[in-house]
């Protein structure tokens, strides 16, 4: 079968050894906070010039692979999101390291993201084209309507107070408003600081947020906080079997959500783990416990983060369109050997095709492989005192956010943020929900306006698109849905206060 | 003893960062490497092509930056990225790309403005550098630097629809249009060239096309595919396949000529119709204030990038034109075109904006 | 602060952040060129974030029998004011060191955040031995030479040079 020639080309020591080497190093982009899978791909991008089209292209998907799956490590050792694709990794992954689990969260996200990756790169292989009819049919209207039932998430992330979550959320929404209106191409917000006419860059934002404010909590908590926590050396890859069959009711749902989203272009897969986090946190029989460090959490974020990969890559190579950032600096690649991905590279070019289908595959394998390798070496990390560790992580985080857009002035976005977050948590106010409204607003408000445009200021021809309906009703079951668990928790509360 | 194993601990992980750093840097040095061999082979007079370095001795001392104001991965990335490996070539160090978005190209732009005027820094930019200055919102544009050249321009903006739609030729479009008025649609993206490309094609052509704003290329591709909107321009290269496979229809060539690797992509002029201006090019520009010589130097680079024969092929394997207009020629160059393509519509252009 | 006096102040906090929001939309340039126009969504969010802050302050208001116990209580806030020092410090050495950077350089301006960052952080016996003085100005220094080599050469990453260049 062609797979299986595909699999015979990758053998080839060099692919090997680029795949090997761009995992690699993609690992290490998304674990250092700040810097990324697309900060790697637009640094290795001038060295696949020389290369066979087959070995550069592989090396990059190699590199997309390692820098999604990276983030993980910071975000159970640090609490850091590494990249902002492992940001609901934090939520128990780093609750499970402080209570001496590390290896448990790691060992779990790591086969985890394989199981993902694997997923995505299976369907990626038999349904492409299929799926891919399917991502056609997504125009502004029901990308408004996703967008909006993807916005209702937050609820999910609110832990407990959803009055200070929505608070959180707004926030995050006003927070993008500054900049390039992007659809009448004037300021908003900017004050007339020059520096702002492109907003706020995510990641600053995202580094100085979680990171940055940790540090300064550090600081305010005294020495006590920077001890050494405690390690337990896993057996195997850290959970039984009895846990793995049990974990894949999250991680099936949440492989098909971070599929969903790789598809759709223009959304970007920074949400799907938050998304796959909220709905298996919703659908579990033990919500409350998500947030204090169980495997769960780990588990939803990172299987839909390595499935998204999948679903991007069926976009690109079917359709030739890339669906966010890291995808079109792989299109780039494609380019500069003159290939073009689309439907005539299936007819072209199916050699080349399925040989990059293996190379995906081998890609996650090798991501799981040397993560696994490094586990002992990143447990060493917890014993470095953290008056040192957190200290030289913000200096990596000084520079991931200015390699962010090259200008020095996003370092001081990174602290302004730093200090945002720090009060945030100090008013017990959540930050996940901020994050999510400054990534989806925008979005929103570009496709609301766009389908008002369209349908000349009626709603009719919205709810007509049977998708958008779909998804606006879904909306709607998940805000009742929420109303009502509140009002539960609140009838609780008195009882439990008149008692 | 915790001095101890935090020393040791601290030697580890410089050492396996210098590993880890190892190996990426090797592919940097084997691939710098290799490029210097081959420049040193085609030195020893293997044929008549000799890489001869521009410069002198005080300039080009350390690598230079062009910066692109736009996000990473799109044409104007990646004919960047093409330029800068090829300048590298001539004048021998290395010329990286820094992106830095924003602003609709101001942020770029501007940080050039901020920087020294020592020649080390280069922005690249096309017709887009005028827009923010047509609707007020900065000063800057092409005349705010000093221009090194024009090495490449970009004849295959045509106008796009998916063959389902049926429509014979451009001119068939266009009675369509006006039979209906604002219903068939012409996606575009507000504030971008391509709004005024529409504005352009109705003026001129009598057409009533619906704008509507679907963003950026992959939008547009996507919409165009899903036949979610009628019409909207693309720049040939993007969409090839789709033109091979006839999905795509590409109704007409919105240039001043015919483009001679274009020949089955008729002109709006065949069918009676006004020709409208859209081709591209790309313009390089450094700091106000820099030195004559250094000028002369980077545009000397840039010359001899546009005669080799490698970048033309590389280019035209995408329908672009290599040709090099230099200097003050080059800034006459691209005011004349900003005044003869897109000022005659400002007024519409801005109209949709009111304070 | 108590925690229901924190929530009062967050929630008029964002009531006057709503005001700000919607303040704001009045200079916005309306285009015609969209029905809802760039006015509307920053103008809807600032009455929702409103409704919220206003539910929130009124939530916070009525006092229940536990939080009168603890507010009476909870008057022991002196030792929390002297540990918040360092933590302002450490916002301080944030802000120096991302207003300079660009002006004294990379290397240098990130070793002296180093060095204050890791010693805000050490206990005070630890910052006595003379030692830990050592390792700590050695981990300053090495550390951002070796990233911007790192990223000079390996990535051509240009830090800000400032002073040094």
């Amino acid at each position: 079968m062609q797979l299986i020639q595909g699999f015979i080309s990758v053998f080839d020591p060099v692919t090997l050894a680029l795949i090997v080497g761009g995992v690699v190093g993609g690992i290490v982009f998304g674990a250092i906070p700040g810097l990324s899978a697309f900060t790697a791909l637009a640094l290795f991008l001038p060295m696949t010039f020389t290369m066979e089209p087959v070995n550069g292209i592989s090396f990059l998907i190699a590199i997309y692979v390692g820098g999604l799956s990276g983030g993980l490590i910071s975000a159970v050792l640090l609490g850091i999101p590494g990249t902002p694709s492992s940001i609901a990794t934090c939520f128990d992954g780093y609750p499970m390291a402080r209570n001496g689990e590390a290896g448990k969260a790691l060992g779990t996200a790591i086969l985890f993201s394989f199981v993902g990756g694997t997923f995505g790169a299976l369907v990626l292989t038999y349904l492409g084209p299929v799926i891919a009819g399917v991502a056609l049919k997504f125009g502004p209207y029901e990308y408004f309507a996703v967008i909006l039932f993807a916005l209702t998430t937050v609820s999910g992330l609110s832990a407990g107070n959803i009055n200070k979550g929505l608070l959180s959320c707004c926030l995050g929404i006003a927070l993008s408003f500054v900049g390039i209106d992007r659809l009448s191409s004037y300021m908003r917000y900017t004050g007339g600081i020059q520096e702002l006419s492109a907003g706020f860059n995510l990641v600053p934002l995202l580094i100085g947020t979680f990171a940055v404010s940790q540090i300064i909590e550090t600081a305010e908590k005294g020495a006590s906080a920077t001890q050494k926590v405690p390690y337990t050396k896993i057996k195997g890859m850290g959970l039984s079997l009895k846990e793995f069959v049990y974990q894949l009711r999250n991680a099936v749902p949440a492989a098909v959500i971070g599929l969903v989203i790789g598809i759709l272009p223009g959304i970007g897969g920074n949400v799907s783990n938050l998304m796959a986090y909220a709905f298996c946190k919703k659908r579990s029989k033990y919500p409350e416990k998500f947030g204090t460090g169980i495997l769960d959490g780990v588990v939803a974020s990172e299987t839909a983060n390595n499935a998204t990969i999948g679903g991007a890559l069926i976009v690109l190579l079917t359709l030739g369109i890339p669906g966010d950032n890291a995808t079109s600096m792989i299109l780039a690649g494609f380019q500069i050997h003159s290939i073009t991905p689309g439907p005539l590279l299936f007819k072209t070019s199916a050699d080349l095709v399925y040989t990059l289908f293996a190379a995906f595959m081998i890609a996650n394998l090798v991501m799981m492989v040397s993560e696994f390798m490094g586990l002992s070496l990143f447990a060493r990390v917890l014993s470095i005192p953290g008056s040192y560790l957190l200290p030289v992580v913000i200096a990596c985080c000084f520079v991931g956010s200015f390699s962010a857009n090259n200008r020095v002035f996003d370092i001081l976005v990174m602290v302004i943020f730093g200090l945002i977050g720090y009060v945030l948590k100090k008013y017990k106010y959540p930050l996940a929900p901020m994050v999510v409204g400054f990534i989806l607003a925008p979005l929103l408000e570009e496709n609301v306006r766009r389908s008002l445009m369209r349908s000349e200021g009626s709603m009719g021809p919205i709810l007509a698109s049977p998708i958008a309906l779909v998804f606006f009703i879904l909306t709607a079951v998940m805000v009742l849905l929420s109303i009502r668990s509140e009002l539960k928790e609140s009838r609780k509360k008195k009882a439990g206060q008149a008692a | 003893m915790k001095k101890r194993t935090a020393i040791l601990l601290c030697t580890a992980a410089v050492m396996i960062a210098a590993a880890g750093c190892q190996k990426k840097a090797e592919p940097a040095e084997t691939t710098a490497k290799e490029a210097a061999q081959s420049t040193e082979s085609q030195g020893t007079g293997e044929d008549a092509g000799e890489t001869e370095t521009v410069g002198n001795a005080d300039f080009p001392k350390k690598p230079i930056q062009i910066i692109c104001p736009v996000k990473a991965g799109g044409d104007t990335d990646y004919n960047t990225r093409v330029i800068a490996q090829y300048l590298s070539k001539y004048l021998g160090v290395n010329v990286i790309v820094t992106n830095v978005d924003g602003g609709a190209t101001i942020l770029g732009m501007q940080q050039v403005l901020d920087g020294e005027p020592d020649g080390y820094t280069m922005v690249i930019n096309g017709l887009d550098a005028y827009i923010p200055k047509m609707m007020g919102t900065t000063d800057v544009c092409i005349d705010s630097f000093k221009t090194v050249g024009i090495p490449l321009f970009d004849n295959t903006t045509v106008l796009v629809a998916n063959s389902a739609s049926g429509y014979e030729s451009i001119a068939d479009v266009v009675e369509k249009t006006k039979a209906a008025p604002n219903t068939i649609e012409y996606a575009m993206k507000i504030g971008a060239a391509n709004q005024i490309y529409g504005i352009a094609m109705n003026k001129e052509w009598g057409a009533e096309f619906k704008m509507m704003d679907v963003g950026n290329n992959s939008a547009k591709m996507t919409a165009l595919l899903g036949q979610q909107t009628d019409t909207a321009v693309l720049a040939y290269a993007l969409a090839k396949d789709y033109f091979a496979t006839g999905e795509f229809q590409a109704l007409c060539l919105l240039g001043a000529e015919k483009n001679e690797l274009l020949p089955d992509v008729p002109m709006p002029s065949e069918y009676g119709l006004k020709d409208i201006d859209c081709s591209k090019w790309f313009w390089l520009g450094v700091h106000p204030d820099t030195p004559d010589e250094i000028v002369d130097i980077l545009s000397d680079g840039l010359e001899k990038v546009t005669q080799d024969p490698e970048f033309i092929a590389t280019m035209e394997a995408n329908y672009l034109t290599v040709d090099y207009i230099a200097k003050e020629e080059a800034q006459e160059y691209a005011n004349q075109f900003y005044e003869d393509t897109l000022v005659p519509y400002t007024e519409e252009f801005l109209a949709s904006g009111t304070k | 602060m108590s925690e229901r006096k924190k929530n009062i102040a967050s929630g008029i906090f964002f009531l006057v952040f709503a005001i700000a929001l919607y303040a704001g939309s009045f200079s916005i340039v309306l285009t015609t060129a969209d029905v809802m126009g760039p006015q509307f969504f920053p103008r809807t969010i600032a009455i929702f974030t409103a409704i919220l802050a206003v539910v929130q302050i009124a939530m916070a208001w009525k006092k229940t029998p536990d939080e009168e116990k603890a507010e009476a209580e909870g008057e022991k806030e002196g030792k929390t004011e002297k540990l918040a020092i360092n933590a302002v410090a450490t916002l301080a050495i944030l802000f120096l060191y991302a207003v300079l950077v660009d002006a004294i350089g990379f290397i240098i301006m990130t070793a002296l955040y180093l060095f204050c960052q890791i010693s805000l952080l050490l206990s005070k016996e630890a910052l006595k031995s003379k030692k830990t003085l050592v390792v700590t100005g050695l981990v300053s220094v090495l550390t951002p030479v070796f990233i911007y080599y790192l990223f000079y050469y390996a990535f051509s990453i240009f830090l800000p040079t400032g002073i040094l260049g």
